[in-house]
């Protein structure tokens, strides 16, 4: 009788518990997918990655945290007792609950009664199972929401994505400079030299840390490629440069792939600039490219490695390309003799004598790259690279050592620039040397050089300016002070 | 097993006894079933009665029919401003005994099974407390005699809630001694027509001896093994302790309303009576039902309203029934 009793009362607890699951569920999941709809709908113009997931992971974790919580809200007997009790059956469950080991007449009978009074009671009825329709209907309404906030697509989120594009990346290059932090303890470096080593790397993150777009990583790398040479030179250590040069390779710097570029490109306009030497260089600048190939080649300036690379670039083998290259050598120093004789033009002049290079000054390109080697330290920018125009740039020891064209650049021609009075700067930031590994070549000229345009004698267009003015002023009723300034200053052109 | 049936079976003949009891009085006494319920109730638990009502209600006629149905002694005791506290527990009375003159205790209206006191606020405090003694403790004394008091025993008084003026309101102390408070109310139409049929005609009521006074205390006893839930208990005392102002449990109408809240008897009242109405329902288990509705006879005179609740019209039913409705049993 008392077991019966019991599993009576332990049915209704059952009962009760599966309600209390669903009720918790559901207003768990309500209050999650509620909180996930505003992120939803807050990632449509604020960026947030992964916020659909996020979303619903946030709405699935109100159901899971709703049923944890109705664990803990389960009834025990007694409230279960109760609960049927108030279902007709009048505190009858509860008293035979509390005096379940009594064997009491009274407590005997009572016991007897609430047999009669639990084989007439309907469970299911009168303990139904709790179907919270309205509740489900707020949450399916929260998780359409949700849902449909998640697809709606916007500009925030395709931040997000970069961002998140962008954090990985840095996070991945952080990872290799701390690797190679670690590991420069080891190497066989004094203390200072792992100082200098570690302040670079950790002036990189920092740099990481503040850059905003992945374009600025290769900068921020390139300038601690720049920085480390820099040390390397300062140092004058074999040790250390050698360390140095393990820090680039592990960290893969862009200058050495650039670098390779660079030779590739620098090979290929050879080969193009190697067919025109003789109409498009000065004497000046022919015998220049000549002692300076002659100078790289003899004197073993072009390492064997570039040597490799550069016969790699252009598909040549390394002594086809040494051949080439004496060739080139010997072709422009025969070509400058040649000119020699002729009337060449004075570098600056206007090109009077005609002879030679009629447009020797005009700006033609020098063979080299267009934009040319950016002044080491420079500008950031490289020249816009076409015919004439000054390559333009800005900013402060931010730039790349080395100038590259522009993708979309028609020239085909280098650059050259004129500076006049130019005085070579002693910037220590400046790591760069006047001509660096770039391949411009630098001439000093006591002239300047015009630029396009036609050419006319100096006499004849000050005369004809003179006489313009005259007949002017005389015709013109200027003060006659003021006459005598504007002729005096036309005279002074004249002399 | 046996002694359970026959228990069982005991029982079931008190229930049927009860249910004769209140058919019986019912003869004479037309409507009125709670208010007969509620004195069978308190003659069950030992307690006292308290009949408030108009004249004319028929207060008297219940008591004395009571008496009747239940084989026991009664006396009525008409209670007047120059009544003495002797002449409800009676005197020493100097008597000749063999030319000796001595003293001899002569009972008074007390000493009988039921006790009609009548308009009880009509006599004097002094003669009021001289009921205290037997309400509480059943015994009288006279001088240095205790007396005991024949068993069952048991006070209904009755008072007129008009025409207050000559009366002396019962102390709290008094109150707090009767059990239940009732209010016996106006009869339907339906009722004074059958009042009228018996009262005013020639028709004679027979009522019948039911049940003796031993009997009555034998079912007392029965109705203390009632066993009743820690729940329906506590539900119990929650109310009770509601009732006063000060307490965590009480609600803002009793902060508001009461000045002074129920005694430990009326949590004594309500566990007794709520298990003889479970007993007479023929269920061997109490109910919140049953202590709900024993709440109000045993408490509406315990409760002490302040001004407030005077001035507002607010009664000690109200009060009573907001304290109730605002216990949470789940």
């Amino acid at each position: 009788m008392k077991t019966t009793i019991l599993s009576f009362i332990k049915k209704i607890k059952y009962r009760m518990s599966v309600n209390i699951l669903i009720v918790m569920a559901v207003r768990g999941g309500i209050a999650g997918f509620l909180m996930g709809f505003f992120l939803s709908l807050a990632a449509v113009w604020i960026p947030i990655y992964r916020s659909g997931f996020y979303s619903i992971l946030i709405g699935v974790l109100g159901v899971l945290g709703g049923i944890i919580y109705g664990v803990f809200q389960f009834p025990t007997l007694k409230h279960a007792a109760l609960t049927g009790d108030s279902k007709g059956l009048q505190e009858s469950l509860i008293t035979a609950l509390e005096f379940k080991d009594s064997e009491d007449t009274m407590h005997l009978l009572q016991r007897e009664q609430t047999m009669e009074r639990i084989k007439k009671f309907d469970v299911k009825k009168q303990v139904p199972y709790l179907m919270p329709w309205k509740s489900f209907g707020i949450l399916s309404l929260f998780i359409f929401l949700c849902i449909l906030c998640t697809m709606i697509p916007s500009e925030a989120k395709k931040i997000a994505e970069e961002n998140q594009v962008l954090k990985e990346i840095i996070k991945e290059q952080e990872n290799q400079i701390e690797q190679v932090k670690k590991e420069i303890k080891e190497e066989n470096l004094s203390e200072l030299q792992r100082e200098q080593l570690q302040k670079l790397l950790e002036t990189a993150m920092e740099e990481l840390q503040k850059i905003e777009s992945p374009e600025e990583i290769e900068k921020v790398m390139e300038r601690l490629d720049v920085k480390l040479e820099k040390e390397k030179q300062l140092q004058a250590d074999k040790d250390f440069s050698e360390v140095a040069q393990g820090v680039s390779e592990k960290l893969n710097l862009p200058s050495e792939s650039k670098k390779l570029e660079e030779v590739k490109a620098l090979a290929e306009k050879i080969e193009e600039e190697l067919q025109r030497l003789d109409t498009t260089l000065t004497q000046e600048e022919l015998e220049q490219l000549s002692k300076e190939l002659a100078k790289q080649l003899n004197e073993g300036d072009l390492s064997k490695e570039q040597l490799e690379q550069l016969a790699e670039a252009t598909g040549m083998s390394s002594e086809q390309l040494s051949t080439s290259l004496s060739n080139a050598s010997a072709s422009i120093s025969k070509t400058a003799s040649a000119n020699t004789s002729g009337n060449s033009n004075q570098s600056g002049e206007s090109g009077q004598s005609g002879e030679g290079e009629p447009s020797g000054q005009s700006g033609e390109p020098l063979p080299g790259q267009s934009g040319g080697a950016g002044q080491a330290g420079q500008g950031e920018q490289s020249g816009q690279g076409t015919n004439g125009n000054d390559g333009s740039g800005s900013g402060w020891n931010q730039g790349s050592k080395s100038g590259f064209e522009k993708a979309n650049s028609s020239a085909k021609q280098p650059e050259q620039l004129d500076i006049p009075n130019r005085i070579l700067g002693n910037d220590e930031n400046l790591t760069g040397s006047p001509s660096g590994n770039g391949s411009s070549y630098i001439t000093d000229s006591e002239t300047g050089l015009a630029y396009a345009g036609q050419k006319t004698d100096y006499q004849q267009v000050v005369g004809s300016y003179t006489s313009e003015a005259y007949s002017k002023i005389d015709n013109s009723s200027i003060p006659d002070s003021v006459k005598d300034i504007v002729k005096d200053y036309f005279s002074g052109l004249n002399e | 097993m046996a002694e359970s049936k026959e228990q069982q079976q005991q029982i079931k003949g008190i229930i049927d006894k009860i249910t004769l009891v209140e058919a019986e009085i019912g003869k004479a006494i037309i409507g009125q079933k709670e208010i007969i319920r509620q004195v069978i109730l308190a003659i069950l638990t030992d307690g006292n009665v308290l009949l408030e009502g108009v004249p004319g209600l028929g207060k008297t006629q219940l008591v004395k029919t009571m008496a009747k149905v239940l084989d026991v002694s009664f006396s009525r005791i008409q209670f007047t401003p120059d009544l003495m506290p002797a002449d409800v527990t009676g005197t020493n009375l100097i008597i000749k005994d063999m030319d000796k003159n001595i003293f001899q205790f002569e009972s008074g209206p007390i000493f009988a099974n039921i006790v009609l006191a009548d308009e009880i606020n009509r006599a004097t405090p002094k003669t009021q407390s001289s009921l205290l003694e037997a309400m509480q403790e059943k015994t009288v004394t006279v001088g240095k005699a205790t007396y005991t008091l024949p068993q069952p025993f048991m006070v209904l008084a009755t008072q007129n809630p008009i025409e207050n003026e000559g009366t002396y309101p019962l102390p709290e102390a008094q109150l707090d001694r009767f059990l239940f408070k009732l209010n016996v109310v106006f009869p339907s139409l339906e009722e004074l027509k059958e009042i009228m049929d018996v009262t005013v005609t020639n028709k004679k009521v027979e009522i019948k001896n039911i049940i003796s006074g031993s009997e009555i205390l034998s079912i007392r006893e029965t109705i203390k093994d009632m066993p009743m839930a820690d729940a329906v208990m506590d539900h119990a005392l929650k109310i009770v302790v509601a009732t006063h102002p000060d307490s965590e449990w009480s609600p803002a109408i009793t902060k508001k309303y009461i000045q002074n809240g129920a005694s430990p008897r009326a949590a004594q009242a309500i566990y007794q009576t709520a298990k003889a109405k479970a007993l007479l329902e023929g269920r061997f288990h109490v109910s919140f039902e049953d202590v709900n509705f024993v709440a109000y006879p045993a408490l509406r005179h315990r409760i002490i309203c302040n001004f407030d609740a005077i001035s507002e019209g607010i009664k000690a039913d109200d009060l009573i029934k907001e304290i109730i409705d605002s216990m949470k049993i789940l």
